[in-house]
């Protein structure tokens, strides 16, 4: 038994006061970083598009485009972002949360495949469109999902606790 | 409240951005000395690992308990509740209260805002402006147009030869998970 303020007033609660050593802290814990991986991609995927202007066989492989199919290629994700804004809002209020960040984790492994098997710029860019919209929708779903999910000791914690892994090394 | 977990959810998600970054810009590297279309079609394809991931782990992910309540789930909400922060005690004083101000939420005017009032007042319109400006002043200070056209910058700027080092800069998107906190 511990207790844990939540909206400005006191209640005990059956968690144990080392968080650690608590079942359902450490469920929640499990639960917001499987929240969290999706926005890898996003960053991922920007470091990638820059890099593959530089290879020959990429250039060679969608033959070769010129400075406007390469301006598309790189603002096609954000056009499918727009999409994705607008679509994400009403799908994470009418079918919730997890359904708006599985939308746009499946949406992400369809354009990702498009990108990957392209035979030229067009179906590139299609996988790109695809992209930004599944990517827009895991950053609605996810970030909403666990604020909402997370227990109100740990709810701010867990969110600088990742920071903390991922800069101390 | 709530805009205040926002705040550090995004910085989360702004640092797993980098990490997402720096794999891939070590991984294209590597994969850069390649000849073959797999060069490029590799590390597309590993693009997919991070979602794949999470599709298949987000099904031991509960929905959240706040939607469920303004979906009229209570019953299921009161479950998830109790499983995740109280060890499935259904009477737990807290999970009571968590419920409660869902409830409230649902209900209240706040839940159901639409575009004509959060347009309408000019004393919200004006906040909506300052959201609007900081996505723009964020998006617009170039580090788009760096990112995705390094490697031509580098070649405009004479590191031609040196090109095969600096054109994924591993080093610095390191570097950039500092300030992205």
């Amino acid at each position: 038994m511990t207790t844990v303020s939540f909206a400005n007033r006191s209640f005990q609660n059956n968690t144990d006061p080392v968080w650690y050593r608590d079942k359902s802290i450490r469920q929640c814990i499990r639960c917001c970083l499987i929240c969290f991986v999706a926005q890898m991609t996003a960053g991922y995927d920007e470091a990638t598009a820059g890099s593959f202007q530089s290879m020959a066989s990429w250039k060679a492989d969608l033959g070769h485009p010129d400075s406007a199919q390469v301006g598309l290629i790189t603002s096609m994700l954000y056009a499918g972002g727009i999409v994705g804004s607008i679509v994400g809002g009403p799908v994470a209020d009418l079918w919730g949360r997890r359904a708006v960040l599985i939308l746009g984790t499946a949406m992400c492994i369809i354009g990702t495949v498009l990108q990957a098997s392209a035979v030229n710029v067009g179906m590139f860019i299609a996988g790109r469109a695809l992209i930004g919209f599944g990517v827009t929708n895991s950053l609605i779903g996810g970030p909403s999902l666990v604020t909402e999910l997370a227990h109100p000791r740990i709810r701010s914690t867990i969110l600088s606790f990742v920071s903390i892994v991922t800069n101390t090394p | 409240m709530v805009v205040m977990f926002l705040i550090d959810a995004n910085k989360q998600y702004n640092v797993l951005w980098y990490l997402g970054s720096i794999i891939a810009s070590w991984f294209t590297f590597g994969t850069s000395y390649l000849s073959s279309t797999w060069a490029w079609r590799i590390p597309s394809y590993a693009q997919a690992a991070p979602s794949l991931v999470l599709i298949l782990l987000i099904w031991t992910v509960p929905e959240s308990p706040r939607w469920l309540v303004a979906q009229g789930k209570r019953e299921e909400a009161h479950r998830v509740l109790a499983r995740y922060h109280a060890n499935g005690d259904m009477d737990d004083p807290l999970v009571a209260a968590e419920l409660l101000q869902f409830e409230h939420d649902s209900t209240s005017k706040g839940a159901q805002c639409t575009w004509t009032e959060l347009l309408g007042e000019s004393r919200i319109r004006s906040r909506m402006y300052i959201v609007i400006f900081i996505g723009l002043c964020v998006d617009w200070c170039g580090q788009n147009n760096i990112t995705y056209y390094f490697s031509p910058i580098l070649d405009d700027i004479g590191v031609t030869n040196a090109t095969k080092q600096y054109e994924n800069s591993p080093g610095g998107r390191i570097v950039s998970v500092q300030p992205a906190d």
